[in-house]
């Protein structure tokens, strides 16, 4: 699985899954499982996809 | 022919009636006469214990889905990652500690007149089956259902009751779990009441003191969960019309209308399907490759979410083409989210839509307990 990151509306990064069922998409919040087994996922020595910049 | 009693007191050693003059009536039963009934003078009814009859009154159940009639998530499961509290049924889930376990749950049709042969009011249209067929390093496993509100039958007995039937002879272990939310007390397990499950259908009955929140903090998002402690060992067992309510007596299943209990799980969890060529969502056009737009949720969810799942064949657009959508943020009414892609008119607007000949259904995560 793969992440890419996006920027939402505010600002604040989002990221999505790509590649993977279900495709998920989440705030990067600490309390936030998802993003929980993201961090793990960079811990592992992965980087996601930039973001494509802000799209307001 | 009725009688009517106005005044004077009658007793046998089955029951006492006072009918006197002040004006009020008090049933009492029991060797030594202790009230049930009064009515008063106004013709205001007091019961001491429970009413228990096939059509009592409605959400006296705590459990939602009791009669596992909502299945959002899907019909089977058999993921359980170790620690992980995971949710299979809509609002029960599962906690497993250790690795290796082949574990399935699974929506089970019920037989016509199965329940109603036992003395249900009405039978449920499905059951639930959990099915341990290899252990592996599991230490602990559970099916268990949070509740929202840690004050919820604090410091008073609860009665869980359910119908339940197994492979061969299985004890299980029933309890309130209390937890006091973010900067709250810390968790308390109560004690376990166990239960013997037989190889054919049969309502079980627990009745469990729960424990007092007295000196706790209770901090936000605070819950119980009422757990059955499942055997560590390989298992099949199945439930039905499971039940908890406040007092010591088990009354007839709170059967609720399909829409209301859907209603109540939504709060926590929903998920939306989008058939061929249906809604979707509309989106304003920000840019050639970027858009936004905002899905209303059927009830306000419990907090807001903070993500979202897309599952199927990714919508079709009504101008542009998609790649994919993100989560920008959530209230607990609705959701913003961006759906990328390229060929979109800046300014303007657009539509997402089923595809041909597929489904697409999205989720929003994060309201649960």
């Amino acid at each position: 699985m793969m992440y890419k990151l996006y920027k939402t509306m505010s600002g604040v990064d989002a990221v999505m899954t790509v590649g993977a069922e279900p495709a998920k998409s989440f705030l990067m919040d600490e309390n936030n499982p998802d993003y929980q087994a993201y961090l793990k996922w960079l811990e592992e020595g992965n980087t996601p996809e930039p973001a494509d910049g802000v799209t307001q | 022919m009725s009688t009517v009693i106005s005044a004077g007191t009658t007793t046998n050693t089955a029951y006492n009636v006072n009918a006197d003059t002040s004006g009020s009536m008090v049933l009492a039963t029991g060797s030594a006469p202790t009230t049930a009934v009064t009515i008063d003078s106004s013709q205001n009814t007091t019961l001491a214990g429970s009413l228990n009859a096939p059509n009592t009154f409605g959400f006296k159940n705590r459990i939602i889905n009791g009669a596992f009639g909502i299945w959002q998530r899907g019909t089977s499961f058999s993921s359980f990652p170790s620690g992980t509290n995971t949710y299979t049924v809509d609002r029960f889930s599962s906690f497993v500690s250790g690795t290796g376990a082949t574990i399935a749950v699974t929506q089970q049709a019920v037989t016509p007149t199965t329940f109603t042969a036992l003395g249900a009011s009405q039978d449920p249209q499905y059951y639930l089956q959990y099915q341990c067929s290899v252990l592996g390093s599991v230490t602990y496993m559970d099916f268990n259902q949070r509740i929202e509100d840690v004050r919820t039958f604090a410091g008073q007995n609860m009665t869980v009751s359910f119908y339940a039937k197994a492979d061969t002879s299985r004890t299980i272990g029933i309890s309130l779990y209390q937890n006091f939310g973010s900067g709250g007390s810390a968790d308390v397990s109560g004690s376990a009441t166990n239960v013997t499950i037989g190889t054919s259908w049969t309502k079980y009955t627990v009745t469990i003191a729960c424990n007092s929140i007295s000196g706790k903090t209770i901090g936000a998002g605070s819950w119980v969960a009422v757990v059955f402690a499942l055997p560590v060992s390989t298992f099949t067992l199945s439930f039905a019309l499971v039940q908890a309510e406040l007092g010591s007596t088990a009354t007839s299943f709170d059967y609720r209308p399909y829409g209301t209990e859907l209603a109540l799980c939504q709060r926590y969890y929903w998920k939306s399907t989008t058939t061929v060529y249906g809604p979707f969502c509309l989106f304003a056009t920000q840019s050639t490759t970027n858009g936004r737009g905002t899905i209303v949720f059927p009830v306000p969810m419990r907090t807001n979410p903070t993500g979202l799942n897309l599952y199927g064949t990714a919508p079709s657009l009504g101008t542009g083409s998609y790649s994919s959508i993100t989560f920008d943020s959530c209230t607990t009414l609705s959701a913003l989210i961006g759906l990328n892609g390229s060929g979109f008119t800046a300014g303007g607007a657009s539509y997402a839509y089923g595809s041909v000949n597929t489904t697409t259904a999205i989720d929003f995560t994060g309201a649960e307990l």
